[in-house]
């Protein structure tokens, strides 16, 4: 699945999350769109502006408002479950943390079994970009930035992790709990003491920092009027 | 409120755990202290940037993104470029957005320190390239020295950062190897950091 629509179902999973958290009822619609989708359009931020005059409502009313942090770990999975699965939205579920962002079993391959989780040093630091899954294409996910995965592998194999410096480790199925959430770790006993350079390889698509588009109308019209308008003051390097 | 301005090259919504927790909006800025052989947004060295914002703008275009910030933990990334160039932009943000909105500073501490200063008030996440710890491996391959770098890690440190921090040690091609990441690690561990990103760069 391309980036666009990766971000577009993730930002609605979301949506639907606040709207279940708050009892706004809301379904979102199914995109037809076949283009080069950005990952948002008007049709998905008029969506987004109903949830916020329902929320501003129920917040007038005196009613309290659950929106902190009710879609933690949903993007994770996202990114982690692209091409595998896919999130869908739980409903109903509100104070979700990034231990029960849920993917949809029903939506796992036959054969197949979801495994979710978290990979951590012994320290309890994330380990970023490891590799998860069968090894084969389409089994294997990275690690995000915070440790998290979601993998969709055979229900025969072996969860395998691989990471610069550190010796495979392999999982049964049978020790992995395939319904909740796994804390895996690599501690000093994993480190791999011959690891060769050729190990470090990470194909990310995205690099940290990396501006991959520009960003719509904000970047040109209404910034440059600033330019007229204020004396530039270069700061302090 | 002063509405301090700086210059950008990009500003990207909706970036899915990339760069900092939840859903993150990019801000890139101009300028980079640094000349690295494998730059991933050159267009940062335009010498006649053309996008200047300003910070009440800057929060004006993150608010439509709000709902997504609060529900995920997210926010701001500041990249670039060199985001801690523009520490009075930085630090009147700081002081004029959301504190419930998440802030991820990717830099590579190749700042003065006052401007590191300046920034962390608000503990934010920091995303440090340190490119690599060997002052002659960073040389070569930024044009600089790192002394600037190893000073500004240290404060960190001891100024309780540290697990704010995710230290990215990239493999450079052509310029280093994984002993010499393994080197730098082992400095950085004693320094107090935790955090490690290990990678390689595309070229």
């Amino acid at each position: 699945m391309k980036r666009g629509k990766v971000v577009c179902n993730t930002l609605k999973c979301i949506r639907k999350r606040i709207a279940d958290a708050n009892n706004i009822s809301y379904e979102y619609k199914d995109c037809s769109y076949d283009g080069d989708c950005k990952g948002t359009c008007p049709a998905c931020e008029e969506e987004v502006k109903y949830l916020e005059t329902e929320l501003l409502l129920r917040k007038n009313a005196g009613k309290t408002i659950n929106i902190i942090g009710v879609a933690i770990g949903v993007g994770a999975m996202a990114i982690s479950c692209n091409g595998s699965s896919h999130v869908t939205p739980t409903n109903g579920s509100n104070n979700i943390d990034s231990n029960t962002a849920t993917v949809n079993s029903d939506t796992t391959k036959s054969g197949y079994v979801t495994i979710k989780g978290c990979l951590k040093y012994m320290n309890g630091g994330p380990v970023v970009s490891a590799l998860i899954g069968t090894m084969k294409s389409g089994e294997s996910v990275k690690t995000d930035s915070c440790g998290n995965f979601c993998v969709s592998i055979p229900y025969d194999s072996t969860l395998r992790v691989n990471f610069t410096g550190f010796k495979e480790k392999c999982y049964k199925i049978s020790d992995l709990d395939t319904s909740g959430f796994n804390t895996l770790y690599l501690t000093e006993n994993d480190k791999d003491i011959g690891a060769t350079e050729t190990q470090i390889i990470d194909d990310r698509a995205v690099m940290v920092g990396e501006i991959i588009s520009f960003v719509e109308e904000t970047v040109e019209g209404e910034m440059n009027k600033d330019i007229n308008k204020k004396e530039k003051t270069e700061q302090s390097k | 409120m002063k509405d301090s301005i700086a210059p950008i090259i990009g500003i990207e919504r909706h970036r899915l755990m990339t760069d900092g927790k939840g859903i993150t909006t990019l801000v890139a800025f101009h300028g980079c202290p640094l000349r690295c052989a494998y730059c991933i947004n050159p267009q940062c060295f335009n010498t006649r940037p053309t996008n200047i914002i300003t910070v009440k703008r800057l929060i004006d275009i993150l608010k439509r993104d709000n709902l997504y910030f609060l529900a995920t933990g997210g926010g701001v990334t500041f990249g670039g470029g060199e985001p801690l160039l523009w520490s009075n932009f930085l630090y009147e943000y700081i002081t004029s957005a959301p504190k419930e909105w998440n802030i991820t500073i990717e830099t590579s501490l190749n700042i003065p320190l006052d401007n590191l200063k300046q920034v962390s008030i608000c503990t934010p996440d920091f995303i440090i390239d340190i490119k690599d710890l060997n002052n002659d491996t960073y040389r070569r391959y930024t044009g600089k020295d790192n002394h600037q770098v190893k000073t500004n890690l240290i404060w960190l440190a001891e100024n309780g950062y540290a697990d704010n921090a995710i230290i990215r040690l990239p493999l450079i091609p052509q310029y280093n190897s994984t002993e010499e990441i393994d080197k730098s690690k082992r400095l950085l561990i004693e320094m107090g950091f935790s955090y490690f990103d290990e990678f390689k760069y595309r070229i």
